[in-house]
């Protein structure tokens, strides 16, 4: 049994958190701040290669066209609704995507009259290098300069030539890494310009 | 007097031409001043290497792009510019303070001001701790736990 006297009464502590209540605090802010980084790793560790749009809407685009009949023309995804439509990302540096050159070229020939849109996006090349290799492979369809690699990145492309097939409703329905051939470009489009199939 | 005037007129002459001279070295520019706007520029197809020392084919063409702009009389400052909306601000050796390169230039700030506020609470704290009087380990003003508070009052009661 304590005894309350006079002398032996203690006085009062000032007013401060309980010890084991800052030390919930501290482990909260603590707990907060992992959550935080862990958060933001998970987030740059989430796959984001241009496979990974595959199904999914095409993120919009808008190019200025350089080239040939359609030079100073704007065109945007928006507007090709309706369209199949092969969004070809190069530049003029790439040695791989000079393989696929002709291949495109001689498609979108062929194509063209069935409504087909191809659409090529200079990524990272200067104006005069850009206009030199269309002309060197006769590049006809519509091309322009990646302003600010808006597209490239919009695509999630990771390295050039990528081609994106879009079909009719906007939703990308293949995506080649690398340069393309003729065989299976004809597959594709033919698969995308059946009606009623739009899975290649 | 004539010796005079034609001394004057041939000065004048050289003047002149010393000029056109350096005018058209302005218009020319060295591979110097090309690599000093380069080294501001970020291969953008390899990492962490500048325009100017980047051996690729991209680099050797925006080398050329640099030498046509600094020929058409553009600053530094103005070509960095045309590179960076031509191709993103990525490109750029010092990220600018803006858009999601703005977080690069903020949170270091902010780190150093979150150490320096953890730094000088802890400092507060210690030097508080030091400056109270030395007591007994058992003084009851120690104890805040109240059952320590307790076997302190029945120890106190003990000893009397």
């Amino acid at each position: 049994m304590v005894e309350m006297t006079e002398e032996g009464a203690i006085p009062p502590s000032p007013a401060r958190p309980h010890p084991a209540g800052r030390r919930l605090i501290g482990l909260i802010v603590v707990l907060a701040l992992l959550g935080t980084l862990l958060g933001v790793l998970a987030w740059g560790l989430q796959p984001r290669t241009s496979a990974t749009l595959l199904g999914q809407p095409a993120p919009p685009f808008e190019i200025t066209a350089i080239n040939g009949e359609f030079a100073g023309q704007r065109f945007a995804l928006a507007d090709l609704r309706g369209h199949v439509v092969v969004l070809n990302i190069w530049a003029s540096w790439c040695i791989e995507c000079a393989r696929e050159a002709s291949v495109l070229e001689q498609a979108w020939r062929a194509y063209r009259p069935r409504g087909v849109w191809f659409i090529g996006v200079d990524y990272l090349d200067t104006d005069t290098a850009g206009l030199a290799y269309l002309k060197r492979f006769d590049i006809t369809y519509p091309n322009g300069p990646d302003i600010g690699s808006r597209i490239y990145q919009a695509y999630r492309a990771t390295g050039v030539p990528e081609t994106f097939f879009i079909d009719r409703d906007g939703i990308i329905r293949h995506v080649q890494i690398g340069p393309i051939g003729r065989a299976q470009l004809d597959m594709l489009l033919e698969r995308l310009l059946t009606p009623g199939v739009s899975q290649p | 007097m004539r010796v005079r005037v034609l001394v004057f007129l041939a000065l004048l002459l050289l003047a002149t031409l010393g000029g056109g001279i350096a005018d058209t070295s302005a218009q020319t520019p060295s591979p110097d001043d090309i690599n000093r706007v380069a080294k501001q520029l970020s291969c953008p197809t390899c990492a962490g290497i500048n325009v100017a020392d980047c051996p690729t084919e991209t680099c050797a063409q925006w080398r050329a792009k640099i030498g046509e702009l600094l020929a058409a009389g553009k600053t530094d400052q103005e070509i960095l510019e045309y590179f960076a909306s031509r191709y993103g601000d990525h490109v750029l050796q010092v990220p600018p303070p803006r858009g999601f390169f703005l977080g690069v230039w903020i949170v270091p700030v902010l780190a150093i001001l979150a150490a320096l506020g953890t730094f000088g609470y802890l400092v507060h704290r210690w030097t508080q701790r030091s400056a109270r009087p030395e007591t007994s380990a058992a003084s009851p003003e120690e104890v805040e736990d109240e059952y320590l508070r307790r076997v302190q009052r029945e120890l106190d009661t003990w000893w009397k």
